[in-house]
């Protein structure tokens, strides 16, 4: 994270704006409710920017906010194993470029589908990891399948272009419960 | 393991099960939003079809398993629990790979053993050296442990019956693993000797496996011969 104080004054105030989320978030991701961690800081953006460059930006923001966060809560693990996980360290440590030329591929998706802001749809073929709690329908009452790891339902997905059937699969808690209850 | 799932979002094969999305409203883990598919898992298609299915279909089915492999192993991901409840069949006969990684997300963020579900059935899959008690402690999955199960995957397919078919119960198949006792074809299944050695050689120790570029082109191999024998007709 220190490198990425010498990029100058915006990304150093990001930064402490990060940070100060994190220590939120750390227990929250404890307790296993990764759900919504963080929301976009719609008052961060340059109010010198239209509106679609503006949500551009607040997405883009959000998404290095989590970058951020996992990189804060991996460090957080390796204190606590004294273990050495360069792979995975350098992975979360990624220093979020602001030009587009050396955008990360996710963020640089998201800027992309800005251009057409009506058409959420479109994020699917992105890399992005859409948020589709509001378009799922027909929830069945009970699980149709029990998987390995949690139990699965079948549901409608109504998008723009037309409603299909999907499987909705969840992860069952098992021993995070338990701690819960320690 | 939002970040597990992001890489998830972002691999784009025909063969493996794309991630549309997650819903928040199932639970205190984000809920995985993926196509359903109409014909369901592997197990269950093979149960049902098994008198319908020609040579052909059954590599081609393979073909579409291999492929995918390829591809995850190509993006460094390691599927990790190849089984016939994980491979799911569109409507169209097609086959893919769904839930990789998952075991690792399980592992990390939820605490589970991976024994806790091994025993549940994926056991009768998973390669020997995940049943073994590892002298530190920690289950290493390797692309490896894919190769390992794709044979049981290529068994099944070929035979349409579950790896260690006659052994009903899923704690005694973990027992046959760890004494080395690999499955065996049905008795009355007439598997081809060539492809009960390629089977054969996915279960051997971890370093004499076949690569996955080996495994897709042994079954790409035997797809056109079945082709090729069947326009001669």
């Amino acid at each position: 994270m220190k490198e990425e104080g010498s990029k100058g004054g915006r990304i150093g105030c990001e930064e402490t704006l990060v940070r100060k989320k994190v220590n939120g978030i750390g227990k929250e991701m404890q307790v296993g409710n990764k759900a919504d961690v963080v929301r976009p800081e719609e008052e961060e953006s340059h109010t010198t920017h239209d509106l679609r460059t503006k949500s551009a930006e607040s997405r883009r923001k959000e998404e290095e906010a989590k970058l951020k966060a996992f990189g804060a809560v991996c460090a957080t693990e390796e204190e606590i194993l004294k273990e050495e996980q360069p792979a995975r360290g350098k992975e979360c440590d990624k220093p979020t470029p602001h030009n587009s030329e050396n955008m990360l591929p996710h963020a640089h998706s998201l800027l992309n589908t800005s251009t057409s802001p009506t058409s959420e749809s479109t994020a699917t073929e992105e890399d992005s990891l859409e948020d589709l709690t509001n378009e799922l329908q027909g929830k069945s009452r009970y699980p149709i399948a029990f998987g390995g790891f949690g139990d699965i339902w079948k549901c409608d997905l109504v998008k723009p272009s037309g409603t299909i059937q999907v499987a909705v699969k969840t992860i069952r808690s098992f021993e995070s419960d338990n701690e819960k209850l320690r | 393991m939002r970040r597990e799932l992001k890489v998830w979002g972002r691999l784009k094969h025909h063969s493996i099960l794309p991630l549309y999305g997650v819903a928040n409203d199932f639970g205190p883990h984000p809920a995985m939003i993926c196509p359903w598919a109409e014909n369901g898992a592997l197990t269950d298609f093979l149960e049902r079809q098994q008198d319908m299915l020609s040579s052909q279909d059954k590599f081609s089915l393979l073909n579409d398993i291999a492929l995918g492999l390829q591809y995850l192993h190509n993006e460094s991901v390691v599927h990790g629990d190849l089984t016939g409840s994980n491979v799911l069949i569109y409507a169209d006969g097609r086959a893919c790979l769904a839930d990789f990684g998952l075991s690792t997300i399980v592992l990390e963020f939820v605490g589970t053993s991976y024994f806790t579900s091994s025993i549940r059935g994926n056991v009768r899959w998973v390669a020997a050296e995940l049943c073994e008690a590892p002298e530190d402690n920690e289950i290493s999955l390797s692309t490896e442990c894919d190769i390992y199960s794709f044979g049981s995957i290529t068994l099944q397919v070929l035979t349409c019956k579950v790896p260690y078919y006659n052994v009903k119960n899923n704690i005694l198949v973990l027992g046959q693993v760890i004494k080395g006792k690999k499955p065996v074809p049905p008795k009355e299944s007439q598997i081809a000797p060539g492809h009960w050695k390629f089977i054969q050689q996915c279960w051997l120790p971890r370093a004499s496996r076949p690569s996955v570029g080996e495994i897709v082109a042994f079954v790409e191999c035997e797809r056109q011969a079945l082709l090729n024998s069947s326009t001669e007709i």
